[in-house]
């Protein structure tokens, strides 16, 4: 293509562009990637299954912690982890979906098209929202059955929703960023085991007071076990203020860096 | 012939162990992502006999009250089963690559090609024994079974090293997809998750104590510990050895009847 078609090329994008507006093209692509859940439920199944597993395994592995001071109900205690865990693959999701579009080419397709770039991102954000409303509702309703109680009432299914909310974007944009700059399924591993680190290395299990040594430094300081506290707010005992306000800092903080991660990324992608 | 077949068996056996050591990628993360679940686990869960003995005066995790001793077996066991779908794994890829086609068109003994892979599961999970005893040996575990406890484990854990691998080589050949061998990744899991591995049965409650406690891996895991936290018994030993090995049997027959059908198929 020569220098003045180019020209011409940017122009007409350009003005494509001032007509397209963000709203429209956010909610097709995040309808797009719904849709991919009944398309391609093997790549959505495990974000469903493996919560259910976590929340079934860890209370009946760890139901004797009551007698050690850990807590008084292992069904409340750990419904908030799975349900936390789950939405975190939901945003891993988001990365593996980038991924496979970014070999197959159709994100070349993106990027060319005529839509404002923020929707690149705000598209697979509101997806994640969405699907991650899948495992939340499953692992919730599986807790109830399974014995959970929930002191805090209806604000305790919200102070849940909304950490497990905040931790599927704070992983989907840092996966995203990671796809962008990988480009490749590769960067998988690296995007799954973001989740185990910042989780299992926080009070996933067990209560800050119960663990021992480097664990209990590192959990102390990792801002995920402000978010655990924000999620168990309801779940545990009465929602408090104190119990919430460093989870609902700590989401905000990581959304805007993983968010910011995930714009350079695709701003190093346009051509 | 008998002579023939032995000799056969040792090539492929020697080659089965030897693709095992070449690729890192295939036993280095069945080394290392137990150790650092265990480093994880006695860091979180390291107060809880204490507490339990203090405020109740049970001692579930032995009688030292020392989660890292308790989570000895656990290690080894996890590491042992997923490290022991590398053989099936690594049989699917024959098949996938067509060299197993091309094995069985020449006059080798049929036996010896799963003899062959099976060798270097058990090899693996033997090593990887060794390799965690080592390791908890320098974090302070001890065998309180002495050198005749300290010899179950490895035994165990090459038993049920072929139980696993004969299992994932039983689906290699039905399915001849690596993803399908892989697949029973999350089986294996789950079964050693609702097992006495990380947590005693005793404190558990319901249906996932029940499970638990029949789960096959428990009383294969708790004749391992004994060894570990009260001192040699024959029984326990027993327990630790017979039930991998009763599983590796039926592993092994299923893996034999697989192989006739599909060649029977062709």
């Amino acid at each position: 293509m020569t220098a003045v078609g180019l020209e011409r090329g940017r122009a007409d994008h350009d003005s494509l562009l001032g007509e397209t507006r963000t709203w429209p093209v956010v909610v097709q692509l995040a309808r797009r990637s719904v849709v991919l859940i009944t398309r391609l439920p093997s790549a959505f199944i495990p974000s469903v299954v493996f919560p259910v597993f976590l929340i079934l395994a860890f209370s009946g592995s760890f139901n004797g912690l009551r007698g050690a001071n850990a807590f008084d109900n292992a069904m409340s205690w750990y419904a908030p982890l799975a349900v936390i865990q789950g939405a975190a693959f939901v945003g891993v999701g988001a990365g593996f979906s980038a991924n496979r579009e970014i070999e197959s080419g159709f994100y070349d397709r993106l990027l060319l098209a005529p839509a404002p770039t923020v929707s690149l991102l705000l598209g697979p954000a509101l997806a994640t929202v969405l699907r991650a409303l899948v495992p939340l509702v499953t692992v919730m309703v599986v807790a109830l059955l399974g014995g959970a109680a929930v002191p805090g009432g209806a604000l305790g299914f919200a102070t849940l929703t909304l950490a497990a909310m905040g931790t599927a974007l704070i992983h989907a944009f840092w996966c995203l960023g990671l796809a962008y700059r990988f480009k490749s399924q590769r960067a998988a591993p690296v995007m799954q085991i973001g989740v185990f680190v910042t989780n299992f290395l926080a009070t996933a299990q067990v209560p800050l007071h119960l663990m021992t040594g480097w664990l209990h430094s590192v959990a102390r300081v990792n801002p995920m076990t402000n978010v655990f506290r924000l999620g168990r707010a309801g779940w545990v005992e009465d929602v408090r203020w104190e119990n919430c306000w460093g989870g609902v800092l700590a989401l905000a903080v990581f959304i805007s860096l993983s968010f910011w991660f995930a714009w350079r990324g695709l701003k190093r992608m346009i051509p | 012939m008998a002579a023939s077949t032995l000799a056969q068996t040792v090539a492929l056996s020697r080659r089965s162990v030897v693709n095992i050591w070449r690729q890192p990628q295939v036993w280095v993360p069945s080394l290392l992502f137990p150790l650092l679940f265990a480093a994880l686990n006695s860091a979180a869960l390291g107060k809880v006999p204490g507490q339990l003995a203090d405020r109740f005066g049970i001692h579930p995790f032995g009688p030292n009250d020392r989660f890292v001793d308790f989570l000895f077996v656990a290690t080894l066991t996890q590491g042992v089963l997923f490290g022991s779908l590398s053989g099936g794994s690594e049989l699917a890829q024959d098949i996938e690559s067509g060299f197993f086609d091309r094995l069985v068109t020449t006059p080798v003994a049929r036996a010896s090609i799963l003899v062959g892979r099976l060798a270097g599961s058990a090899a693996l999970g033997a090593v990887q024994a060794l390799v965690f005893i080592g390791i908890f040996f320098a974090f302070g575990a001890r065998v309180a079974g002495g050198a005749a406890g300290a010899l179950v484990l490895p035994v165990a854990a090459a038993l049920l090293a072929l139980a696993i691998g004969g299992l994932a080589c039983a689906m290699a050949i039905r399915t001849g997809s690596v993803e399908a061998v892989q697949g029973a990744f999350p089986l294996l899991f789950i079964t050693l998750f609702v097992s006495s591995a990380f947590f005693p049965t005793v404190l558990m409650k319901g249906w996932y104590r029940a499970v638990a406690t029949h789960n096959p891996l428990t009383y294969m895991i708790d004749g391992m510990r004994h060894q570990v936290l009260y001192g040699f018994d024959a029984g326990q030993a027993a327990r630790a050895v017979l039930v991998p090995g009763a599983l590796a049997a039926l592993a092994i027959g299923l893996c034999l009847v697989t192989l006739r059908s599909r060649l029977a198929s062709r």
